[in-house]
């Protein structure tokens, strides 16, 4: 079945927030891929066969020069994990398949807070053969708002998140570079180390994140810490009743006491340098930069403000600014001219942190004003009268909103 | 003929003005260049762009769009024609600390002056008072260096003698018509006196490079080389056969050997192994040649900073307000004033067209909404003009000091606008607005706006000629060693001092190749 020269990889768990963007990454990059589970709905052409942790391997797998092993059962008992994996790791090693590479996590060790991390730890102890890998990932972001992404994209649309530990610290990687690097792994990258860290090298405090986070959806987000123990004993005791949730307190477990790894020598290895997660997140909120450059120049009198100035502007506010929207109130949103009324005094404003609306506009000016789009130009000769009129009708409009601009200056 | 080899730290106008008279006395000069060249761009008019034509967003804000990056108080230009890593390396590089001053730098092949805004007058000899030689020892300095940038100006009207009248100058370029009308309508009075700019700008071609074309687009770079550049003269010193500029070569220390010479050590960036040399010249810009200097001598005690405190205002000429904005003209300054200031002392200043400006720059810095603040510029920009003056640094307060770890010092810097300063400009202000007022110009009121410390870019002071280093460069206890860039002038008048550091170098650099061909016949 495998086409001449091109490598072939099995995947398991090909439909997670994981699997899928690893799928796409080793098709992109030439490979032969079969999906082990599920049929993926978003790879049409690719190749899969059923079959379910726990079962017995199909007839015809094999052979294949890599199993990418990202298959997990939150509902089944640990045992069922393990024992599934031992399962078709052996028939892998039966088939002589060089290349194996388990994702497991941060937090797997043999002690660990949560029963994710005991399992992951136990699936790697029985990975001990040249050839075979265990992936220790971090907090995966970036993406559809899948997998624990998806659980923290929710929690940070609440107007307050009560929150556990924040600050414990979190090693971020995007989903993307997850992928590049499971796709290197499984090319042969690290062959010869039993564990690789797949993580940002400095940690985050988890706090510091979900508000990043949070900023994707233009939001501030208000954290209240709070103590662990009462927050994982209630979402269990919800878990018995919807099943999701029973997840969520497994995750929130393996946030408490979650290590810190040394990535740097392991991405090193893999030739991986992660993006500032800082920017990573900012990428993530693109689209809703796109809508407030489109607002902006809209305040700013630019009639249709041509693609190229919106994506200048997002480029701009990612790479010079803090990189996240800034949450225009839906007034403003509905009708654009009203944005000045929020524009602060200064560019300066505020905790120095944060762009403030008044720094956003510049942007936006200067990035118009570079397109050739500001109507600001007169190279024809006008009464004066006219242009004084205009002037004065300026100024008595700019004293008139002083006040709420005093008042509601978003300094952000 | 006897050859020895100079090391030249810095391609600015310093580096280039001591090059000269060095390769010209048959001496080799080995320039050594912390950034390497920056692109011009392409040439284009701005009255086209702003009708939306080529070229697109990314030509004029910079690759990655770098010039927008926030920088409070700095001229725009060093934002949209500067090359913003050049910018970030040269703080780098001093491992700057600056408190209350704008200290910044470029490092980039021509230095600050692939940036600046080409004024370009000699110094009297009440400019130089104080210092250890006089307006005469700079004479004929001037005129060679006039002679090789091209200078442009007005010779007859009311500031020829004081831009300076002993050097060779183009006519000057044709005024806009805010300046033209404000002209025609002045006369000739003690207490104001104005006249056109004395520009390092050619009115007619010198060399490979062009005359001005009026396109406009001067605060964006200028592609036609007519604005001067010391990077335009590298080629030229590169045909003399005695030239070698080697670039990505950032020096972090200069430290003397046991056997009398000097060694340089480069910063691991660099990638380069130390360097052994008998003659270094220091011309690295002023605050980081005084880092490198006062690294060298082991001194941590603070060294006086010259800077010339500068003020803002907009001036509006309500006869024009009917007018269309010109579709030709130059981008830099238009006018140049002088008014008495302190006792015996003058301000300077000068007068842009704001037109010729990005309106979103003039909207920023004042307390109008983005919005109105580009509607209203709509309506005056034809009519606004800005105005900038300069104040002597008699009235400066700041200082520069060496910190941290003797083998990566830093270079703390600490300024504050004093009262003194703040007096003056007042004072300044108070006799410009009625003068101007009378050419027809009225200054906006509230626009009045005192710029940060430093943020002029007009630097002098920590190795003063008659202070650390002789009146000749020598920088004292460190043989060898020759500083001529704007650290080595005592203190600044109100006037634009890069012409006169040129004509300075150029001084040093004949008297060094006169001392390096006695000391081996
Ligand atoms: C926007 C603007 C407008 C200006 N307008 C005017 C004006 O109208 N008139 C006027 O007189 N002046 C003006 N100036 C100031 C003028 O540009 C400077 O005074 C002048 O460039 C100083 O020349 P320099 O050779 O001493 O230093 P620089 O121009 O700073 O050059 C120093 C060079 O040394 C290099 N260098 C630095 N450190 C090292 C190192 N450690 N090793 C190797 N190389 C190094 C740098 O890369 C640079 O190329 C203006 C400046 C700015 C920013």
């Amino acid at each position: 079945m495998t086409e001449a020269g091109a490598r072939h990889a099995i995947v398991t768990g090909a439909n997670g927030y994981i699997g899928a963007a690893v799928v796409d990454r080793l098709i992109a990059s030439g490979w032969h891929v079969t999906v082990l589970g599920r049929a993926t709905t978003r790879h049409i052409s690719v190749a899969s066969i059923a079959w379910r942790l726990g079962e017995a391997m199909p007839d015809r797998l094999f052979p294949a020069d890599a199993l990418i092993h990202l298959a997990h059962d939150w509902s089944e008992a640990a045992e069922g994990n393990i024992g599934g994996s031992l399962r078709l790791i052996d028939a892998a090693r039966r088939a002589s398949v060089g290349r194996i590479v388990f994702a497991s996590t941060i937090s797997a060790r043999a002690d660990a807070n949560n029963r994710y991390g005991r399992t992951k730890a136990a699936i790697e102890a029985l990975l001990d053969r040249p050839g075979e890998t265990s992936a220790r990932i971090g907090l995966v972001y970036g993406g559809p708002p899948l997998g624990l992404w998806g659980t923290i994209r929710s929690l940070t649309k609440l107007p307050v998140l009560p929150m556990v530990q924040p600050h414990q610290q979190v090693q971020p990687i995007g989903l993307d570079e997850v992928a590049e690097a499971v796709a290197r792994l499984a090319a042969g990258a690290c062959a010869d180390r039993r564990v690789v860290v797949l993580g940002a090298s400095t940690p985050m405090s988890f706090g510091c994140f979900l508000s990043l986070a949070a900023a994707v959806e233009g939001r501030r987000l208000a954290i209240l810490p709070l103590p662990a123990a009462p927050i994982v004993a209630s979402l269990d005791l919800a878990g018995r009743a919807v099943p999701r949730l029973a997840g969520m307190a497994e995750r929130v477990r393996g946030l408490v006491g979650l290590p810190f790894l040394p990535s740097d020598d392991d991405l090193g290895a893999l030739g991986l340098r992660l993006v500032d997660p800082v920017r990573g997140l900012a990428r993530a909120s693109r689209r809703r930069i796109l809508g407030e450059a489109w607002l902006l120049f809209l305040s700013l009198g630019v009639r249709r403000p041509p693609l190229a100035a919106l994506a200048a502007y997002a480029r701009a506010v990612e790479r010079l600014g803090d990189g996240a929207p800034i949450g225009l109130p839906r007034l403003a949103q509905a009708w654009p001219p009203l944005i000045r009324i929020y524009e602060p005094l200064s560019e300066a404003a505020g905790d120095g942190r944060r762009d403030t609306l008044k720094r956003r506009l510049a942007t936006a000016a200067h990035i118009a004003d570079a397109a050739g789009l500001l109507p600001v130009y007169d190279y024809t000769a006008r009464p004066a009268a006219v242009r004084l009129m205009r002037a004065v009708g300026v100024l008595a409009l700019e004293v008139a909103i002083l006040p709420f601009r005093l008042v509601l200056g978003r300094h952000g | 003929m006897s050859r020895r080899e100079v090391v030249v730290i810095g391609s600015g106008p310093a580096g280039i003005a001591a090059s000269w008279p060095l390769v010209q006395a048959g001496h080799a000069v080995r320039m050594l260049e912390a950034g390497t060249g920056f692109p011009a761009g392409e040439p284009w008019a701005l009255a086209d762009r702003r009708a939306g034509g080529r070229p697109g967003i990314e030509a004029l804000l910079g690759p990655g769009l770098r010039g927008l990056a926030a920088s409070a108080d700095v001229s725009p230009k060093l934002r949209l024609a500067a090359d913003p890593d050049g910018v970030d390396s040269y703080t780098r590089g001093l491992g700057l600390d600056a408190d209350g001053a704008i200290i910044v730098g470029l490092n980039v092949t021509g230095g600050l002056s692939t940036v600046w805004g080409a004024i370009s007058p000699t110094f009297s000899d009440a400019d130089v008072a104080g210092w250890p030689i006089d307006a005469a020892a700079l004479a004929p300095s001037y005129r060679d260096v006039a002679a090789r940038i091209g200078l442009s100006g007005s010779m007859d009207d009311d500031l020829a003698a004081f831009h300076g009248d002993g050097v060779p100058v183009q006519p000057a370029l044709p005024p806009s018509p805010n300046a033209a009308a404000l002209l025609s309508r002045y006369r000739s009075s003690d207490d104001f006196r104005l006249g056109r700019p004395r520009l390092a700008v050619l009115s007619t071609p010198l060399g490979s490079r062009a005359a001005c074309d009026l396109g406009g687009r001067c605060m964006w770079g200028c592609a036609r080389r007519s604005i001067y550049s010391a990077a335009d003269e590298i080629p030229d010193l590169l045909a003399t056969g005695l030239f070698a500029l080697e670039t990505a070569s950032e020096v972090r220390r200069i430290d003397r050997l046991a056997d009398g010479g000097l060694v340089l050590a480069f910063t691991p960036e660099s990638g380069r192994e130390p360097l052994r040399a008998a003659q270094v010249v220091l011309a690295a810009g002023a605050p980081a040649s005084a880092r490198l200097a006062l690294a060298s001598l082991g001194q941590t005690e603070a060294r006086p900073l010259a800077l010339t405190p500068a003020f803002t205002f907009a001036l509006l000429r309500p006869a024009a307000l009917g007018e269309g904005l010109p579709r030709l003209g130059f981008g830099l300054a238009q006018l140049a004033f002088r008014v008495p200031a302190g006792s015996g002392g003058y301000a300077y200043g000068l007068l842009y067209d704001a037109g010729a400006l990005a309106a979103p720059d003039l909207v920023r810095r004042t307390m109008l909404t983005a919005a109105g603040g580009l509607r209203l510029l709509g309506a005056l920009l034809p009519s606004l003009m800005i105005g900038l003056v300069y104040l002597p640094s008699s009235v400066s307060s700041a200082s520069l000091r060496l910190t941290g770890d003797p083998e990566r010092p830093r270079l703390a810097v600490s300024a504050a606008t004093s009262a003194a300063a703040l007096a003056l400009a007042r004072d300044a202000r108070r006799r410009i607005a009625p003068a101007l007022r009378r050419l027809g110009g009225w200054m906006l009121p509230g626009s009045f706006r005192m710029l940060a410390p430093g943020s002029e870019v007009h630097y002098a002071g920590p190795l003063a000629m008659g202070d650390l280093v002789s009146a000749k460069g020598e920088v004292h206890g460190i043989p060898g060693l020759t500083a001529v860039d704007g650290a080595v002038l005592p203190s600044l008048p109100a006037k634009h001092h890069t012409f006169t550091v040129m004509a300075n170098a150029d001084r040093i650099g004949r008297s060094l190749a006169t001392r390096l061909r006695s000391a081996t016949s």
